[in-house]
Formats: C-alpha cells, sequence, structure tokens
C-alpha cells in the first residue's frame, strides 16, 4: 500500500526524490502521511482535490481486500 | 389522398394520444390540424370545451408505423453483444465523433507515442497489480487516446461502487501520462466492457427518463453523474425533439435535467 502510494505520487510530481509516504498502523486504520516537496503539493492534491480523492479511492480498494481501513493524509 | 379522423380530448395532448392509441402511431408523428384547442372554464366547472383535432391518415404511412410501437421507435438502442463486440467501434461512432473533429482542427493527429503507451501500460499494471491480483493489461491505440482493458481478476472491486475505483484509476493514468507530454492524449481504462454495458444503462435511462419527461410534461432530473456520462445521456437525447436537456448546479451537484419542449400547434 505505502509502496502504491510511493509510487502514484512520484510519478506525477516534478521532483520525485522527495516524495516520502510514511506508515502509522493502527487497530483497523492505517494511516499513510504523504509528504512531497512544498511546489509540487498542488499536483497531488489536483483540482478540487481529485487527485488526492481519486488516490484515496483506489487506497481504498486495495485496503477493502485485507479488510481494513487506509486514510491517505497529505502533510504540507 | 389521406383519410382525416377527428379526436376530442381534455387537451391537445391527450387527444394526440388517443389518436395515437387507436391509430398506432407515435403521437410526434400524428399530421395533425387543431380545429379547437379547448379550455378548461372557470375552476374546470364552466365553459368546459374540449380540444379537437383533425389527424390525416394517409394509407401508406399507417402501415408503416404499425410495425414500429410508439415505445419502441423513439430511440435506436444498440443491442448489448453488437455493443459488446465493438468496444473501440463504438466509442468512436457514437461518443467521441464530435471532440475528434474538435482534434482535427487543432492539430494533424500524430499517432501516440510508443513510449508513452508502454509508461500508460506500466503504470496502470501497477495499480491494478495491488487492487486485484491475476489481471491482465491489454492496450488498444487510436487517434489520440489510448484504451486500456483490464481482463481478470476481481472485476467488481475494480470497478467499485458506481464506477468510482475505475475512474480513479482512469484519472490518475491520464494525469500521469499526459504529465509527459504538452499535448493531450485521452486515456480511457475499461474492465471487461463495463464501459459499454454502463453506457447502455446510461441510454436506456435517457430514453426511459424523457419518455416519462415528456408523458408527465414536467423536466425531469436525473442523479449525480460525473461528467462523461452527463455528455452520453446529452448526445443521446440530442436526437429526441421532444426534449431539451441541461446540466444545472456545480461540481459535485451538478445535475442533468431533461425538459420536455412545447409541442408544436402544427406539424406538417
Amino acid at each position: 500500500m505505502r509502496e502504491l502510494i510511493h509510487y502514484i505520487a512520484q510519478t506525477l510530481v516534478d521532483s520525485p526524490d522527495d516524495v516520502s509516504v510514511s506508515e502509522v498502523e493502527g487497530n483497523m486504520t492505517t494511516v499513510l502521511e504523504l509528504k512531497v516537496a512544498k511546489d509540487d503539493l498542488g499536483k497531488v492534491i489536483g483540482k478540487q482535490g481529485r487527485t488526492a480523492q481519486a488516490m484515496r479511492t483506489i487506497l481504498s480498494a486495495v485496503s477493502s481486500k485485507a479488510k481494513k481501513r487506509t486514510v491517505l493524509e497529505i502533510i504540507e | 389522398m389521406p383519410k382525416t379522423m377527428e379526436f376530442t380530448a381534455k387537451s391537445i395532448e391527450k387527444a394526440l394520444e388517443l389518436a395515437g392509441q387507436k391509430l398506432d402511431m407515435n403521437p410526434d408523428d400524428i399530421k395533425h390540424d387543431i380545429i379547437s384547442y379547448g379550455s378548461s372554464g372557470i375552476f374546470g366547472l364552466v365553459g368546459v370545451k374540449k380540444a379537437k383535432i383533425r389527424v390525416f391518415i394517409k394509407p401508406g404511412d399507417n402501415k408503416e408505423k404499425r410495425s414500429a410501437p410508439p415505445t419502441e421507435n423513439l430511440k435506436d438502442m444498440q443491442p448489448r453483444e453488437h455493443a459488446k463486440n465493438l468496444v473501440a467501434a463504438a466509442f468512436q461512432d457514437t461518443e467521441y465523433q464530435p471532440k475528434a473533429k474538435e482534434e482535427t482542427i487543432e492539430d494533424k493527429s500524430e499517432p501516440v507515442d510508443d513510449e508513452i503507451v508502454a509508461f500508460g501500460k506500466q503504470v496502470v499494471e501497477t495499480i491494478v497489480k495491488k487492487i486485484s491480483e491475476n489481471a491482465s493489461v491489454s492496450v488498444q491505440r487510436h487517434k489520440d487516446k489510448i484504451i486500456y482493458n483490464v481482463e481478470g481478476g476481481q472485476n467488481a472491486v475494480l470497478i467499485g461502487k458506481r464506477g468510482h475505483t475505475l475512474e480513479a484509476i482512469q484519472y490518475l493514468v491520464e494525469k500521469i501520462v499526459n504529465k509527459k507530454n504538452a499535448k493531450r492524449i485521452r486515456v480511457l481504462v475499461d474492465v471487461e466492457g463495463y464501459l459499454d454495458t454502463r453506457r447502455e444503462n446510461l441510454v436506456k435511462l435517457a430514453t426511459r427518463s424523457a419518455q416519462k419527461a415528456k408523458r408527465v410534461g414536467k423536466p425531469m432530473t436525473l442523479g449525480q453523474m460525473n461528467a462523461h456520462d452527463r455528455r452520453i445521456v446529452h448526445l443521446h437525447l440530442k436526437k429526441d425533439n421532444g426534449v431539451r436537456t441541461q446540466s444545472i448546479g456545480e461540481g459535485y451537484y451538478r445535475r442533468l435535467m431533461i425538459f420536455p419542449k412545447k409541442r408544436k400547434k402544427t406539424k406538417n
């Protein structure tokens, strides 16, 4: 899951080296924290949050397999 | 010489409907003259007049229409099998024609780069593999769009509720693919003909709603849809002269409305 978001974020942004994803695992839910370069913030959020929304949708599809919940947070 | 018949009812519309039933014709196709518009009087009590129309029947006309009853001749719905066979062809036929015209004006369409296609495929595969095992991706290339077809795997999960997951994958892939080059390439991601099935359903829904709008005489609102779905409905109902479509609202709350058009007084 972490790799997937890492991969998507890296292909979306201009400076892929600055992308980092950390995983905070909980009992039921996992929180993924996505950090990108300041200039790329808009790229991973998208217009009206569409890109972030799309990533969350895909995440929920992936995690539904494991009967878990995953929350994606984009850290400024 | 056309034969004529007269029908009376509460309103012109009702009279036409009645005529349609009697003659086994689509009310929209009936040639008629209005003798009296009718009025509901005061509170429907005093001075009630019935509407009267004269209908022209051409001897040949009737037979022709008889073979196609009013409910079916409105739309030329594609049979399911046919639609499935022609995934790509159907796309070009019905949906992308107007778009394609625009694009040819803008640039002489060059074929999509191999590199980009391969890169896009890799992206689709990476995402799809995470969601579902043993799914494979095949590519179809068109003038300036790429269609990735995902086969196998758990397609219910891949599609998601009302196609949300599929939409998300498509959106991300399109974004990633187009990041590399200036010219916009359209990307479609399909799971075993899901896009076709959805279009069929939308067309059916549109047809039904348009008929209802015409029957009731009030605008119909279709539930929340994405831009692509609305486009299908708009294009489909463009052929229907009895209704007009419009999208109302902004962003997430944008809805498609179908308005019945007022019937013309005489149709010749």
